[in-house]
């Protein structure tokens, strides 16, 4: 009979397959789809723009054989799509430009220079993302730094945040950016930036972009001595300090909202798309999804703002994607489009690019919905209800620590100050959908990592991640509640 | 330690007391004698008469000698024994050889020492020059064999000369120099150059020696550099490749540590071992500097451990170790993205630098000469010095340092008696013995009784004749009958099977002259050809000398023909014989490859070559009826017996005016545009303009990080700079090759990929200047210079827009076909709020020189609006 059970368990387990399927396009051998960035047009079709320069605009991408034209080529390494009316702005190393389809013929025939107020020196990691449009209808393009040889001479503003707006001179807005592949406008009106771990960033993040802040890395910090600068020069970084500590130590200086420890989650974050199709994806109406390129997976992020600023939560959502995610996107109908490409990078995925878009099947997964702040500790939200017959009768196992990371010119950091934290106290909601913990020894400006096991849902599973890692900047005075539109 | 062993590395030191001497026989090596009898005027020239006798007046002019095997470096080219051996013999050694037996007149026991004495002399005398060991992969033997039997090594030498002989007589190395440049030794070039690569070279002279190899197992040595072995790794493990069971990729040789090792980009392991050779006891510093992991281990201890996922890192290490050998090992992985490997040390006494090629050894195979037990190994290089003199060994094998006896030692030949002498039936002391046949004798002593004939003037065809098979051109080809292969020779020639024996027969020659220009002709001989990829016999290239005479014989030959008036040139023929070579025409390109892109069908001769090799008039012959040129050609008839073809759309069918169409299209050569049909992506990151202009965007190296290049279907293209606002490169044939753009992280400086690349003036196209004041060379943002976009035209052609303030410009460029290949029609339209006064615009022509243009502007719908249009040629 025992053993019966735990068959039958067995065959239980779920798998994210079961509640997101991914599925994928059928890319033509012709073309290498390697993903800059992508578009949904009205009609169901979807622009994508690859690091090769192509714009292919793709009708019924999911049938057997979706259709393929050859929209536009030649642009230098596009990492970005954004449609305003009939033109279709993309990032390029040299600019930011636009471009249409003026007489019909599926042909993009005319492309604007909208900025071109920064040079380049010829070294492959200066790549530029974006546009995104802030609250105003101002474009926002992030540059990555350079690695190596600028053959062309060292250029100014490279790891900045720059706002474009037409037919005005660019205005930088933010400093110490280094490899800031996702730029995305949240809901609310704000942007929001993700950067891969390296030097002076001990890890990979999630930060608001705000004008006149520095995010740490001072490779083109010199810049902020020019007069179009709209960030004040930080002084030299301190070589070696905490984050919390840099927080206070350096003017300006920006924590993220959300750190994605090392290898726990991912190794390189990408682009982003929040999650406006309140429902139709899936029961995290207004979280975030963030792409991994390293991993081939996307993550969900949860925020909150507490004392002013945002921070929040990072959980697992979907591994095991066709290549090193580098796009995100939300479809027409609320699926997500996952656009790849690892060309120059290791990625688990195996097949180097691809498109695929992840289509939720309706069931409802047990899932940690999201994870709160409170004064006292952390509140859980659940997906659906847990079984708390079964809880009172085995209570699940919780664990808990916090860490930080360090500022300072090595690559990545360790996870510095861990700490074991004790739970004195949890209980459920009386519908199963919450559960508060009380917690000691909370630290500000330190992730929080919680492991919850042993729970259990009405339904009987398990939990389908039973991670999460919340990134603490302050601890709220009072409880805000629930919901995104804090 | 080192140099010790570094001796024992070269054959040097087991050389002893050896003197030195000859090379490569003389004359037609190996080579079978033709069965018929020679003319007497080859016999003279092949034998060298006329370098000890002077020629008879009238002949010298005519004379064609062949000059005999240069010694001054013979003592790099063969061991001492063999040299021996070789002059107590020489047909004994190699039967029909040339080189008459100098020794023959002289009693048995003093010949062997005469022999050694001489040889003693000519190896002294290249004093410094030894022959070099080389070591033999594991594949050389295989691939030389093929190599043997494929690219027609094997027409003129029969027997394939597996021959202890040769074995004895030269090394790996030495043969290997040898076949890359015959003629520096051979100066008579008999032996013409087969273009072998240095590998191939390898691969040849080690298998034409491969019974040195079964010496036995005393072969395997301590070589320069370190063995390799690579091999799949799973990109994932921290710790690197699991080396005992990981997937091989492959093994080999090399003096120096990098990454390129694993025959592809990511996910891959390499391990290098030897023996690191400590000069002298001490304290040593290492380094490794890898992306991704590495390891370093000396005497089994692994003293770097960097397996980690990591980008390029140095990390080092000082340790101390003893004088002598240190069994050393590099272990490097690759997962992903960029790579690197560096290794290297410093020492007591040296500085910093990369490990070297004896800095560390491994065990190999190398082959050495066989020994000849027979040599007498005791020569007297001055004794030998002597003989050279005495024997006048220096009229036909001259020495830099040594003073001839005369120009000719001999007597005159006007003034021989017609017997005696080297024709004597015996040996004379002093004297060349030939061993001449009977037949061969009597025609030289009629050359000796009446000089006056020899100088005869051939008639042209016979020169020819006689040209071809002295140079063994009929070992290939066949002209008017002779020199065609027997069914046995024919199933040598290997090619490709579709195309029968065009495929793999060597063209005939007959009426070869009518077919070639000229100047192609002359490169056919002198620099080979390789216009036949589907032929694996490779046309040689004869030295200047040899090769020249050849096409002159063959060119003095040539009958005038006659030829339909040529038309003048004319785009609308480019285009339809552009048409007939494609898809929708005749199909040339079924059978045809096409300015190095390959058919769709068979790989036959390259379209855009016909231009440059073939004469007009013998094309027009050829296409209207290649039967009756060539019987069993695979070349279709395309137009029937009243002139006519199925095609009938372009040129109502005619045979004239299809003809000239496709010879129109040819004449541009590689300038052409591509037909419809073509394979077009041989090459992945190959960009390939075919039916619309093609965009690329790039850093470019000279120019900046922002190019737009333009590729046309009318193989002409442009890169525009967007950084510098000006139109900055026109080029003709390829367009661009993506690879550093498009591989891995690329960001490599690009470059055109085609020909007549040119650059044009820096600076901006227009500007205000005072007289005198020269054109500014700075344009761009930093001289006020903006880019507004681009536009494409419905056949995507492009229009720059770009401004200066108020002053916009729109520059488009458009194709135009021509006889010369493509160039651009440039127009720039310009507008502004006012007339600028002294504006000028920087033209820019065919030489590549520049003219200032004044502009007038017009006043249009309320603003000024000015134009200027050129052919932008090049």
């Amino acid at each position: 009979m025992v053993v019966l059970t735990l068959i039958l368990l067995a065959i239980q387990t779920p798998t994210e397959a079961d509640y997101y399927a991914a599925l994928r396009v059928a890319v033509p051998k012709s073309v290498e789809l390697e993903v800059g960035g992508m578009q949904p047009l009205k009609d169901g079709s979807l622009l994508v723009c690859t690091r090769r320069g192509e714009v292919w605009r793709i009708s019924n991408p999911l049938e057997e054989a979706p259709q393929f034209s050859l929209w536009a080529h030649g642009l230098q390494e596009p990492l970005g799509l954004w449609q305003q009316g009939e033109w279709i702005y993309s990032a390029t190393r040299g600019e930011l430009l636009r471009m249409r389809d003026s007489n019909g013929d599926g042909r993009a025939d005319d492309f604007e220079t909208i900025n071109d107020d920064w040079d380049i020196s010829g070294n492959y990691h200066e790549y530029n993302f974006g546009p995104r449009p802030d609250a105003e209808g101002n474009l926002w393009v992030t540059t990555n730094r350079a690695f190596g040889a600028e053959t062309f001479g060292h250029k100014d503003w490279r790891g900045w945040a720059l706002r474009l707006k037409p037919g005005e001179p660019m205005e930088p807005m933010a400093a110490g950016l280094r490899s800031p592949a996702g730029l995305e406008l949240s809901p609310w009106g704000e942007l929001f930036y993700t950067d891969n771990q390296g030097e002076w960033c001990g890890a990979n993040k999630l930060s608001l972009v705000k004008e006149g802040a520095y995010y740490g890395h001072p490779f083109g910090i010199e810049s902020a001595h020019l007069p179009a600068s709209h960030v004040t020069y930080p002084g030299p970084n301190p070589d070696g300090i905490l984050m919390p500590e840099a927080h206070t130590k350096l003017p300006n200086f920006q924590l993220p909202a959300v750190w994605f420890p090392y290898d726990k989650m991912g190794r390189s974050a990408s682009g982003m798309a929040w999650d406006t199709s309140n429902g139709a994806f899936g029961p995290f109406a207004g979280q975030l999804f963030v792409g991994d390129q390293y991993q081939a997976s996307v993550m969900r992020v949860s925020l909150q703002k507490v004392a002013g600023e945002w921070q929040g939560a990072c959980y697992p959502f979907r591994k095991g994607l066709d290549a090193g995610v580098i796009r995100v996107r939300q479809a027409n109908d609320g699926g997500l489009w996952v656009g790849m490409s690892d060309r120059g990078w290791p990625s688990l995925g195996t097949q180097g690019y691809g498109l695929q878009k992840l289509s939720w099947s309706g069931k409802l997964p047990f899932e940690i919905q999201q994870m709160r702040a409170t004064p006292s500790g952390f509140t859980l939200q659940f997906t659906t209800a847990v079984d708390l017959v079964a809880m009172a009768a085995s209570p699940p196992q919780l664990r808990l620590s916090s860490y930080t990371y360090e500022l300072h010119s090595a690559y990545g950091s360790d996870e510095m100050e861990t700490q074991e934290l004790v739970i004195p106290e949890f209980h459920f909601s009386d519908d199963g959908r919450y559960l508060h913990c009380r917690v000691d020894g909370l630290r500000e400006g330190y992730v929080h990592e919680l492991h919850v096991e042993g729970l259990r849902s009405l339904a009987g599973t398990t939990l389908l991640h039973d991670v999460v890692y919340y990134t603490l900047l302050h601890i709220p005075t009072n409880d805000e509640g629930f919901g995104i539109e804090d | 330690m080192g140099g010790s062993l570094k001796s024992s590395l070269f054959i040097g030191s087991l050389l002893g007391a050896w003197a030195l001497t000859n090379t490569f026989a003389v004359a037609a090596p190996w080579v079978a004698q033709a069965a018929e009898p020679e003319p007497t005027i080859l016999l003279l020239e092949q034998n060298l008469c006329f370098q000890c006798h002077r020629a008879p007046a009238g002949v010298e002019k005519i004379l064609r000698p062949l000059a005999a095997p240069n010694l001054e470096r013979i003592g790099a080219r063969v061991s001492p024994w063999w040299l021996e051996a070789w002059l107590r013999d020489p047909q004994s050694m190699r039967p029909g050889t040339r080189m008459p037996h100098m020794l023959a007149g002289y009693p048995a026991n003093q010949r062997v020492q005469m022999a050694a004495d001489l040889a003693a002399f000519l190896m002294e005398n290249s004093a410094g020059q030894q022959l070099q060991l080389l070591e033999v992969g594991p594949d050389m033997l295989r691939l030389g064999e093929t190599l043997f039997r494929e690219i027609g090594c094997i027409a003129c030498h029969e027997n394939a000369f597996a021959d202890r002989k040769l074995a004895q007589m030269t090394s790996v190395a030495a043969l290997r120099d040898f076949l890359l440049d015959p003629v520096a030794a051979r100066p008579s070039g008999l032996m013409p150059n087969m273009h072998l690569t240095s590998e191939e070279a390898t691969q040849l002279a080690s298998w034409l020696l491969r019974s040195q190899r079964q010496q036995g197992p005393g072969n395997m040595q301590l070589l320069p550099g370190w063995s390799w072995r690579s091999c799949a790794y799973d990109g994932v493990a921290t710790t690197g490749p699991v080396w005992e069971t990981a997937e091989f990729l492959a093994a080999g040789v090399t003096t120096e540590v990098h990454h390129d090792f694993g025959a592809k980009h990511d996910r891959y392991g390499v391990l290098f071992d030897g023996v690191l050779q400590v000069p002298e006891s001490g304290e040593y510093n290492f380094y490794v500097a890898s992306d991704d992991g590495s390891t370093l281990s000396v005497d089994g201890e692994m003293i770097v451990d960097a397996r980690f996922h990591q980008a390029h890192t140095r990390r080092d290490v000082r340790i101390t170790l003893t004088a002598g050998a240190h069994p050393i090992r590099i272990s490097y992985y690759e997962a992903g993205g960029d790579h690197s490997l560096e290794a290297g040390w410093a020492g007591p006494n040296f500085e910093e630098r990369p490990f070297a090629a004896l800095d560390v050894l491994h065990e190999g195979e190398a082959f050495a000469p066989l020994p000849n037990p027979s040599a007498l190994g005791l020569g007297d290089r001055v004794r030998g010095a002597q003989l050279f003199k005495t024997l006048n060994c220096g009229s036909c094998h001259p020495l830099s340092n040594l003073e001839q006896v005369g120009p000719f030692p001999a007597q005159p030949f006007a003034d021989l008696p017609s017997e005696g002498g080297c024709l004597a039936a015996r040996p004379l002391q002093g004297v060349p013995y030939y061993q001449f046949a009977n037949s061969a004798r009597s025609h030289l002593a009629v050359a000796i009784a009446n000089p006056t004939e020899i100088s005869q003037e051939f008639h042209t065809e016979q020169r020819v004749a006689t040209s071809l098979s002295a140079m063994q051109c009929t070992a290939c080809h066949q002209r008017d009958g002779v020199g065609a292969p027997s069914a046995e020779q024919m199933r040598r020639f290997i090619g490709l099977e579709d195309l029968g024996e065009e495929g793999r027969v060597p063209p005939s020659l007959t009426g070869v002259e009518a077919k070639l220009q000229t100047p192609w002709l002359n490169k056919v001989v002198t620099a080979g050809s390789k216009v036949r990829p589907y032929m694996k016999t490779r046309m040689p290239a004869f030295d200047a000398a040899s090769g020249a005479s050849i096409a002159a014989d063959l060119i003095a030959n040539r009958a005038p023909l006659s030829m339909r008036p040529a038309r003048e040139f004319d785009v609308e023929q480019v285009k339809m014989g552009q048409e007939i070579a494609g898809t929708q025409g005749l199909v040339c390109i079924s059978c045809h490859n096409l300015a190095g892109h390959p058919s769709p069908g068979i790989p036959g001769l390259d379209l855009a070559r016909m231009n440059e090799r073939l004469e007009p008039q013998w094309f027009q012959r050829w296409l209207r009826n290649p039967h009756a040129m060539r019987n069993n050609t695979r070349m279709p008839n395309f137009w029937d017996e009243a002139g006519q073809s199925a095609l009938t759309r372009l040129g109502d069918g005619r045979a004239d005016v299809q003809i000239d169409a496709l010879w129109a299209f040819l004449s541009l050569g590689a300038a052409m545009p591509l037909p419809l049909g073509l394979v077009t992506n041989p090459d992945r990151y190959a960009l390939i303009p075919l039916q619309r202009p093609l965009y690329f965007g790039t850093f470019m190296d000279g120019l900046s990080a922002r190019v737009l290049t333009v590729g046309f279907p009318e193989r002409v293209h442009l890169a525009f700079d967007q950084h510098n606002v000006r139109l900055a490169k026109v080029w003709r044939g390829e367009f661009m090759n993506a690879k550093g753009t498009w591989d891995g992280r690329a960001g490599q400086l690009e470059s055109p990929a085609g020909v007549e690349v040119r650059d044009l003036p820096a600076g901006p196209s227009f500007a205000i200047l005072s007289a005198g004041q020269d054109w500014p060379t700075v344009s761009g943002k930093e001289a006020g210079w903006r880019m507004r976009g681009h536009r494409r035209d419905e056949h995507g052609n492009p229009t720059f827009r770009y401004h200066f303030g108020t002053l916009e410009v729109e520059e488009t460029l458009v194709p135009q076909l021509a006889v010369q290949g493509a160039f651009f029609h440039r127009k720039l339209v310009l507008y502004a709020p006012e007339p600028i006064v002294g504006l000028q615009f920087q033209s820019f022509n065919a030489r590549g020189e520049t003219k200032r243009v004044g502009i007038d502007f017009q006043q249009v719908d309320g603003r000024f609006r000015a134009q200027i249009e050129e052919e932008l040629q090049w």
